[in-house]
């Protein structure tokens, strides 16, 4: 049969047999999970057995690239990659963009399963049908960029997804990079390659992709072009980046702490930093970085990221003296494949551990400061998995296993530390969403408008939930907040995010609000049916998105997590200090206090609006079937 | 499909007389719309190497080249939303 928007193909690794074969889609999977994210859960249903031990050679890693993913639909290059993750040892879905899926798309193929490990360090080849797997034993040790900008001299304009040595040594949270810039797998995919032995993952192709009405995606994309071209906000965005939503500075100066706010403005980024603004193929909103550090004894060093805020949100944690070493820090971590949220994190809480006497200098050999020195330090004794390295190295479970009493304090959930402190941006769906991800504290897939100004008219959620898809009959309960002052109900609406996200993500559209933005359900479901030729309705793919999130819960409950799982961390009870300011946890529409009572019904309604049960916050049997998910349902977890 | 393309020569774009296409790499962010635009045009793919015009993003600023057939249609430049390519008169 001819395939549309799809490749029908799927490619299958056996790193342990050292063998590529080729497996077709069944098109009634695709109708019923569309793809990427989707399609990732499906395979991980029937692939990957419970309770596999996350760096073993019987873990899988899933990576697809949805139906729109390897054409011109606006913001199309976005893949997901699934896998039993090792620092909460949930099975969850990471996603990353640039130009990886992209190019795996025009090689002919919608999704690899990555399976054993490999007798020695190798990387992945996929040319079209020229896929083998290389000797990577030169590359093992190299860091990302180095390790990148190996196999780009090589193979020349590819994707690449590459690990560094904090991949290598296993390190539980460590990530991967897609073509050295978007991060790719927070939570331990490096870790879960490096226990392959897969050093990298290359593909370039040139197969091209076919849509099945030509003339009706040229329609639909010619408006939804000039809509981009003719919105106000577009050349800000080009000029900013992610910046221009997310002031870090503003932020900062608000908070008390000005003098780290001076280091991260717009006129540093823009005058100091910025070299080269960097979009992924097919997106008219580019928001990728590249900086460069002109002056002092880090002048030279250039770096790629998926975002100036990345690095500056390292002041959000430490007392860095300026944005170059801000820059440095970040790119120093980025290189070892180490998260720029957990390395700082483990240094503001073992700081204040060493501050109230828990940990010393002695038994650490660290001089604990929330400075650049401590920070560089701790991150090579974590990759060399060396003293108090070695803990970290094994996260936040083992931290709270080796000294006594102290779980309670760690910002952490399912052994993800959090991104966002409610106490700091205030609690909106993201935030509540950090509880209830099935892979721990993460925000992407809580993105929703729930962030209007205090005060503002809250009809104006309105146009936005129509946009998400919504259904209407779900809106008086949105509105019924726990507490009325607080508007909306953050609870219910984090399902609806969930499902939005969902649907993005299998069709491999951008989350990032300045895609997002232009994308509604009625339009990505035109935008489906034109490419593939596959009638689906916009109900159609919501359902598909709500039946992808069930599936991913059932993955979860087959290991063991349930409601005891989705827990606030109980600090965000207590007042944080930061710069000069107490910071309470307040909503983010109308700064209401949130009290425990408050947040355990958010978690209520969540479950409620999911169709859960309340006791054990799983998938019931009636909503698994209302889904077509019955075989699941014969978990006994359920 | 047949990859012809893939034989044809980078060429200097000649001048029209009345509209020319200028190119500023600087600005180009790589996002390739031009390219799958143009492929998708002309052989009603989206194939990077059948396109006429070529974005090598291998370095940190792109390299902007147009292939042999040409037709200078401008969709290129229409879609470029960065200020990759531009239109400018010139002379009668």
């Amino acid at each position: 049969m001819e395939w549309y928007g799809y490749t029908g193909n799927i490619l299958k690794v056996n790193l342990t047999k050292n063998h590529v074969s080729v497996q077709k889609e069944n098109i009634e999977d695709l109708k019923k999970f569309v793809g990427g994210m989707g399609m990732n859960c499906k395979i991980a249903a029937d692939l990957l057995k419970p309770k596999t031990d996350p760096l073993s050679p019987e873990n899988i890693i899933i990576i697809g690239a949805g139906p729109l993913v390897g054409t011109i639909t606006p913001g199309s290059s976005r893949v997901a990659g699934l896998s039993k993750f090792p620092a909460s040892g949930a099975i969850a879905n990471s996603c990353g963009s640039m130009s990886f899926g992209f190019h795996l798309k025009q090689a002919g193929f919608d999704q690899i399963i990555l399976s054993g490990r490999a007798d020695q360090p190798v990387y992945l080849q996929i040319l079209d049908d020229n896929t083998e797997l290389c000797d990577a034993t030169e590359l093992w040790g190299q860091d990302i960029v180095e390790t990148t900008d190996f196999l780009r001299r090589k193979y020349n304009s590819c994707g690449v997804i590459a690990i560094g040595p904090a991949g290598e040594n296993l390190v539980k949270s460590s990530l991967t990079l897609i073509d050295k810039t978007a991060t790719f797998g927070r939570g331990g995919l490096g870790a879960i390659m490096g226990s392959k032995n897969l050093k990298a993952i290359i593909t370039k192709g040139t197969k091209g992709i076919q849509i099945a009405n030509p003339k009706q995606f040229t329609d639909l994309y010619n408006k939804l072009f000039e809509r981009i071209r003719n919105y106000p906000h577009r050349k800000d965005w080009h000029k900013l980046g992610m910046l221009r939503n997310m002031p870090i500075e503003a932020m900062l100066g608000a908070k008390g702490a000005k003098k780290r706010a001076k280091q991260a403005t717009e006129k540093i980024y823009l005058k100091k930093l910025k070299k080269h603004r960097v979009a992924c193929p097919s997106c008219p909103m580019g928001d990728k970085d590249v900086v460069e550090i002109t002056e002092g004894e880090f002048s030279g060093l250039i770096n790629y990221s998926s975002s100036i805020i990345n690095i500056f949100s390292l002041f959000l944690f430490l007392d860095l003296n300026t944005y170059n070493e801000a820059t440095k820090a970040f790119d120093f971590l980025q290189r070892l494949g180490l998260d720029s949220v957990t390395v700082p994190s483990f240094v503001d809480f073992c700081t204040g551990l060493y501050e109230r006497g828990i940990l010393t200098k002695e038994a650490t050999d660290i001089d604990w400061k929330r400075d650049y020195q401590t920070l560089v330090k701790v991150a090579e004794l974590i990759v060399e998995r060396k003293g108090f390295g070695n803990i970290l190295a094994d996260g936040w479970q083992k931290l709270a296993e080796t000294f006594d009493d102290i779980e309670k304090d760690m910002l952490v959930v399912k052994g993800l530390e959090q991104v966002f402190d409610p106490r700091i941006v205030r609690f909106g769906t993201m935030e509540f969403e950090q509880v209830v991800n099935p892979k721990g504290a993460h925000v992407a897939s809580g993105g929703s408008p729930t962030y209007l100004s205090p005060g503002r008219p809250l009809d104006e959620f309105k146009p936005h939930f129509h946009r998400m898809g919504i259904p209407e009959e779900a809106f008086e309960r949105i509105y019924t907040p726990v507490q009325k002052e607080m508007g909306i109900n953050v609870g219910r609406l984090t399902r609806y995010a969930e499902d939005w996200y969902t649907v993005l993500t299998s069709l491999g559209l951008c989350a990032r609000a300045q895609m997002n933005r232009f994308w509604g359900l009625e339009s990505a479901a035109a935008f489906y049916n034109a490419v593939t030729g596959i009638d689906l309705t916009p109900e159609d793919l919501r359902i598909a998105a709500e039946r992808t999130w069930n599936l991913l819960k059932i993955l979860n409950a087959r290991e063991g997590f349930s409601r005891k799982d989705d827990r606030y961390p109980p600090a965000w009870f207590k007042s944080l200090h930061f710069g000069d300011i107490e910071l309470q946890f307040q909503d983010s529409y109308s700064g209401t206090l949130i009290s425990q009572a408050t947040a355990q019904q958010l978690i209520d309604d969540y479950y409620d609006e999911r169709g859960w049960d309340n006791e054990t916050g799983l998938p019931t049997k009636e909503k698994l079937k209302e889904l077509n998910l019955d075989k699941y349902s014969d978990s006994s977890s359920l | 499909m047949k990859n012809a393309l893939l034989e044809l020569k980078v060429i200097n774009l000649p001048e029209k007389n009345v509209v020319n296409i200028v190119i500023h790499e600087e600005n180009c962010a790589g996002c390739q719309i031009c390219q799958l635009f143009c492929s998708f045009t002309f052989q009603r793919i989206f194939a990077l190497n059948k396109a006429y015009i070529q974005i090598d993003t291998h370095e940190i600023i792109p390299k902007i080249s147009f292939l042999e057939g040409c037709t200078q249609c401008h969709q290129c430049v229409k879609h470029c939303l960065y200020g990759a390519l531009e239109l400018r008169e010139g002379d009668e």
